[in-house]
């Protein structure tokens, strides 16, 4: 597992102390570099050249190819036995899921269960495509939250052009945005208002027929409207160029705000300046022309944080304790510390972060959550934190508290995507290496070209046509048949 | 230069000369100083300070978080003892390496010299990849001890042509000629003639290969997994959590999003903490680098 | 001298030429002892594992490692040339490398010639410091600094052209100014330490040379020409040589953190494109192809090099074999 820095040491760290108490196994760690790609590339060679690996592999996250392309050495143990037999707070954990499709996430082309899983249900990591607004801009201006797509573009005129920060020089910058921060890419959120956006792949599914979105007439529609807000200046060109630190000491320009808008999954790089955090609201997803107002669905996930070689002398053993690991109180210890020092059961009267939601309290934490301490493994193993956990940690009451203020805008995100949306494709080892190099050229070409298309760099209606003709070259209709292979796999399971 | 002032006249173009020497000089002094300045003065300023594009040339709201951050790490100091161990024990086999293959390189009378100089730079060129390169490791019995650090990429074919560059024009022919009509082995030669002739290039290619050991990670995160070798890169590194995100892979967004908050803050700390020794050393190599080393050779 | 000497006895089909005359070979019998050391080396750790690049012809799998895989011949090459990338990727990597080294060559050697002329101690020694250290900013940061200086609102280069009074260009997000921004802030890093080598040899330069030619009337810039330069010559001629040798090496973390939806165009060279294509899709890791690539750029290292030898040989004394 990885060498991070934010546990101090992993052989007198209170969770494997309890670990091993309750288990009465003993645990050794072999610790791999703690960038992800490195470690994951210190694997792949020793995979490669045959070396032998640790016994248990945690928190590498492989993806079903390698799953796949090991499955006749057999150097990944199959589970599936396992948790037939063996897995009892695994298959508690198949009861309480929220998740309809979390046995099928297990389980990859050839039949095989690799991994145990790590599962997070917050609903606020499924609702993840927000956008905060300036409210103190709006109420000098005396606008309301915008509703629709033509709203909001009078709202950004008015950023613009009114001088909301009352500094008598037109420095606003109505919207923002990075090239690659999570959720905050302009034109993902905007384009919910036109077509659904699936971030990963734009995938969209209709009656089980699966789709892409960047070549069709809203996506289009969907940049027109950008371009326009381009054209106008309200777009800021720098949220295609830089990157989230940028975008971070835009937003906390000295002396003075001249933010007006920008995606984000919560306002949390305005941490250092309160005030100014508490300026921003949540903008719901804009209703576009066409009455569409779309916000990106997140599908639960099964992460594969546990994995056992075929190095492992006690298989059983490590399963069991992985099994173990999935038990709710685990979910608690490894979240949170140890109990009673560093988080404590929620009392009735508590107040519940996701309180909006409708969620219960749980805990109350103490401890934080990033910075260095000996209690937790800092996440890099398999867990259940089921939603009632993940949903319910105490709120303190103080309105401007990041994750109250995340937590509370939720509402104005659930439940507004498709009714169909991908989750996962699963898929076989030659369409995987099929479709890899597909995928990547036409994942880059539309992000290139979308971006492109809103700076007018190229001409909607004069270069359309050659954009469509260059992902027909590309080898969209493979790509598409490829991932409606995977997708109706995955869902006929 | 050492040049004696009033024994020849300086000319006007002479004056225009040193002038333009001058001002090039201290155009450079502020193009690479001022940018150097802001990295120093960020990593002595808070994180706030960083983040909001406040800090330009001089500390602001003086703070010692990013260091703090960086030596809370308790492996910090077994970092900095092997990187000392591994800079001055690979240092002496690199340039022993090299000198040996320089040297003889540098003899066009050897039959053959130019093939074994092709052998030795078509290794620059071609490279089988990380996984041949990890089964020879794994199979000469280097994984995971201090030799997997020192042995794989001890010559830097680039050092030795730049070394044997250095012999074959820096010392004139007619001292070999002098010394083999004497009656005087290679080896007397190389050891008492041309060496000491040779301490610039020797001073510089210590100190690149010095340099190169202190800033090296690729080895030990390939080949150690053993926490107690790990060089102060590698340690500094897993600090730095240095992450190319695609947004599909971030699984926890409240971690990542508190880790961008620190990481932010380290950038700075991390490369002070990393090159200060470095810059420290440097002058006493530079003083190899005077001139007149050539002065008596001649005659002698 | 020596060089030129050698050239001579060549023409003249000298005994000494000769690869296998017996006597010769004797005679410098330390030279191939001193030289053993290394060749062992070199065969141990640079040619053996050299023998894995066969792995660009093989179909990698798991079980079969990689000496065991089927043979496909030119299946990954094929794979390569036709990606629709292909053309741009190999195009952008060109151009950066090219202007890299036409950008990059001469400065260090300038700033060693000027650095050895002054006359201040001080001056000389504090460039010489300062010159040293962006070499030790690591990747990351560089691109940080870039982005923070180009950066049209708050930047140095911002702030400049508005006092100019000039309209604000955005260079990040134009793909026609990436290779010079990459060009020049390499330049910029590297020029102090690439200088190091230059100064060694020019320390070498005998005072008697510079007083015979002041006692000619010859000006300090007339000595610089003939002097100073001609004592870097040969050092600026290999390593002209072996950076030809590097052409396709452009390494992938500065452009990929540099590089945009807007600049993409440019941005992309083979090994962002290699890196992207291997760990993104999660392919874990599709060596042969990996190989294929490296051994593809090898190729184009080897020819460029030998061609640049070959040149050297004729118009100079010069070259590396």
């Amino acid at each position: 597992m990885p060498d991070i820095t934010e546990v101090i040491d992993f052989e007198t760290n209170a969770y494997t102390k309890w670990l091993e108490e309750q288990t009465g196994v003993d645990l050794e760690f072999t610790l791999f570099p703690a960038n992800a790609s490195e470690a994951r590339t210190k694997l792949d060679v020793m995979l490669a050249s045959g070396t032998e690996l640790p016994e248990v592999l945690m928190h590498f996250d492989l993806p079903d190819s390698v799953f796949l392309k090991n499955a006749s050495s057999g150097v990944f143990v199959d589970l599936s036995d396992y948790m037939d037999k063996y897995g009892y707070w695994f298959k508690k954990m198949l009861d309480e899921t929220i998740n309809p499709n979390m046995e099928k996430l297990l389980v990859s082309a050839n039949g095989k269960r690799y991994f145990m899983p790590y599962v997070v249900e917050q609903t606020g990591n499924f609702w993840p495509g927000k956008a905060w607004i300036n409210k103190k801009w709006l109420d000098v201006l005396g606008l309301d939250v915008p509703k629709t797509t033509e709203e909001f573009a009078t709202v950004l005129r008015a950023f613009k052009n009114g001088d909301p920060n009352q500094n008598g020089i037109a420095d606003e910058i109505p919207l923002s945005g990075s090239k690659n921060g999570y959720q905050q890419i302009v034109h993902h959120f905007l384009m919910n208002s036109f077509i659904y956006c699936d971030q990963n792949n734009y995938y969209i599914v209709e009656n089980g027929k699966l789709d892409v979105a960047f070549n069709k007439e809203e996506w289009r529609n969907g940049l027109r409207y950008m371009s326009g807000l381009f054209k106008e200046g309200l777009i800021d060109i720098q949220c295609f160029v830089q990157d989230s630190n940028s975008l971070k000491t835009l937003a906390l320009n000295p002396d003075v705000n001249i933010l007006g808008c920008f995606p984000a999954q919560g306002p949390d790089m305005l941490l250092s300046m309160p005030e100014r955090m508490a300026e921003y609201v949540a903008l719901p997803p804009l209703v576009g022309p066409e009455g569409k107002a779309y916000s990106f669905y997140r599908a639960p996930r099964a992460d594969s944080y546990g994995i056992i070689t075929k190095y492992c002398k006690n298989p059983l053993a490590a399963f069991r304790l992985m099994d173990f690991m999935l038990c709710e109180e685990s979910a608690l210890r490894a979240r949170y510390g140890v109990p009673g020092v560093d988080w404590e059961e929620a009392k009735e009267t508590d107040k519940c972060m996701f309180e909006s939601i409708g969620a219960k309290p749980v805990v109350r934490s103490i401890l934080p959550y990033a910075g260095t301490q000996n209690s937790h493994w800092q996440s890099m193993h398999p867990v259940f934190r089921s939603a009632a956990v993940s949903n319910g940690m105490v709120w303190n009451g103080d309105p401007l508290d990041v994750e109250y203020i995340k937590a509370s805008a939720l509402p104005l995100y659930m439940n507004k995507a498709p009714k169909e949306t991908v989750s996962k494709l699963l898929l076989t080892e030659e369409e995987i290496d099929e479709m890899t190099p597909l995928e990547t050229s036409i994942k880059n070409y539309v992000k290139e070209s979308s971006v492109m298309f809103i700076v007018s760099e190229k001409d909607l209606d004069a270069d359309w046509n050659a954009y469509l003709a260059v992902l027909d070259k590309m080898g969209l209709k493979r790509f598409i048949e490829l991932s409606q292979s995977g997708y109706d796999r995955f869902n006929n399971q | 230069m050492n040049r004696k002032k009033g024994t020849i006249a300086d000319s006007k173009s002479d004056l225009v000369f040193y002038m333009v020497v001058d001002i090039l000089l201290i155009l450079v002094l502020f193009l690479i100083g001022i940018p150097m300045l802001n990295i120093f003065a960020s990593s002595l300023s808070s994180g706030r300070a960083v983040a909001s594009g406040k800090v330009f040339i001089w500390p602001v709201e003086w703070s010692l978080e990013g260091y703090m951050a960086v030596f809370r790490n308790n492996n910090i100091l077994t970092g900095y003892y092997n990187t000392a161990f591994y800079t001055v024990t690979g240092t002496i086999l690199n340039v022993t390496l090299t000198l040996l293959a320089a040297y003889p390189l540098s003899r066009s009378d050897m039959p053959g010299v130019n093939l074994f100089t092709f052998l030795f730079t078509f290794t620059m060129l071609f490279n089988g990849g990380m996984i041949p390169n990890y089964l020879l490791v794994k199979s000469l019995g280097l994984l995971n001890t201090r030799w997997a650090i020192i042995l794989p990429g001890s010559i830097s074919v680039y050092n030795m042509i730049i070394t044997r560059t250095y012999f074959k024009s820096s010392i004139p022919k007619e001292l070999l000629e002098v010394a083999q009509i004497d009656g005087c082995s290679d080896f007397y030669y190389f050891l008492r003639i041309a060496l000491p002739l040779s301490k610039p290039i020797v001073a510089v290619i210590t100190l690149f290969y010095a340099v190169g050991h202190w800033n090296a990670f690729f080895n030990a995160f390939l080949y150690l997994n053993d926490k107690t070798l790990y060089p102060l890169q590698i340690i500094l590194r897993n600090i730095l959590l240095v992450n190319s995100m695609d947004s599909n892979m971030i699984i926890d967004p409240e971690l990542q999003m508190a880790r961008a908050n620190l990481a932010e803050l380290l950038k700075y700390s991390l490369i002070i903490v990393a090159s200060l020794p470095v810059w420290c050393i440097y002058p006493f190599v530079q003083k190899y680098f005077v001139k007149g080393i050539m002065i008596g050779s001649l005659k002698g | 001298m020596l060089l030129r000497a050698s050239v001579k006895m060549k023409n003249n089909t000298s005994i000494i030429r000769k690869s296998f005359d017996f006597l010769s070979v004797l005679r410098c019998w330390q030279l191939y002892l001193m030289l053993l050391l290394p060749l062992i080396y070199i065969i141990i750790f640079a040619y053996i594992p050299m023998l894995g690049i066969q792995l660009a012809f093989r179909q990698y799998s798991a079980d079969s490692g990689i000496f065991g895989g089927q043979w496909v011949g030119f299946k990954y090459f094929v794979r390569f040339f036709k990606d629709y990338q292909f053309a741009r990727v190999l195009v952008n990597t060109l151009t950066i490398s090219f202007y890299a080294l036409f950008a990059g060559f001469p400065l260090p050697i300038l700033l060693a010639l000027i650095l050895n002329s002054a006359r201040s101690q001080i001056l000389k020694k504090t460039v010489q410091m300062v010159s040293y250290m962006p070499h030790f900013i690591s990747t990351v940061v560089m691109v940080g600094i870039i982005m923070q200086v180009f950066n049209t609102r708050i930047g140095l280069y911002g702030k400049l052209l508005s006092l100019l009074d000039l309209p604000a260009v955005d260079l990040l997000g134009k793909a026609s100014a990436f290779p010079s921004l990459y060009v020049w802030s390499g330049v910029w890093q590297n020029m102090g330490w690439g200088s190091i080598v230059y100064l060694a040899a020019l320390s070498n330069v005998s005072p008697e040379l510079h007083e015979a030619a002041m006692i000619d009337g010859a000006s300090r810039f007339k000595r610089l020409i003939h002097i100073d330069i001609q004592a870097i010559l040969p050092t600026a001629c290999i390593l002209l040589i072996m950076n030809c040798g590097q052409i396709m090496n452009v390494g992938f973390e500065k452009a990929f953190l540099m590089q945009n939806p807007l600049n993409l165009r440019t941005s992309e060279l083979i090994s962002t494109y290699v890196f992207k294509t291997g760990l993104t899709a999660g392919g874990g890791g599709d060596f042969s192809y990996a190989t294929a690539i490296g051994l593809f750029n090898s190729v184009i290292n080897l020819i460029l090099l030998v061609v640049v030898n070959q040149i050297a040989k004729k118009f100079g004394d010069t070259s590396l074999w």
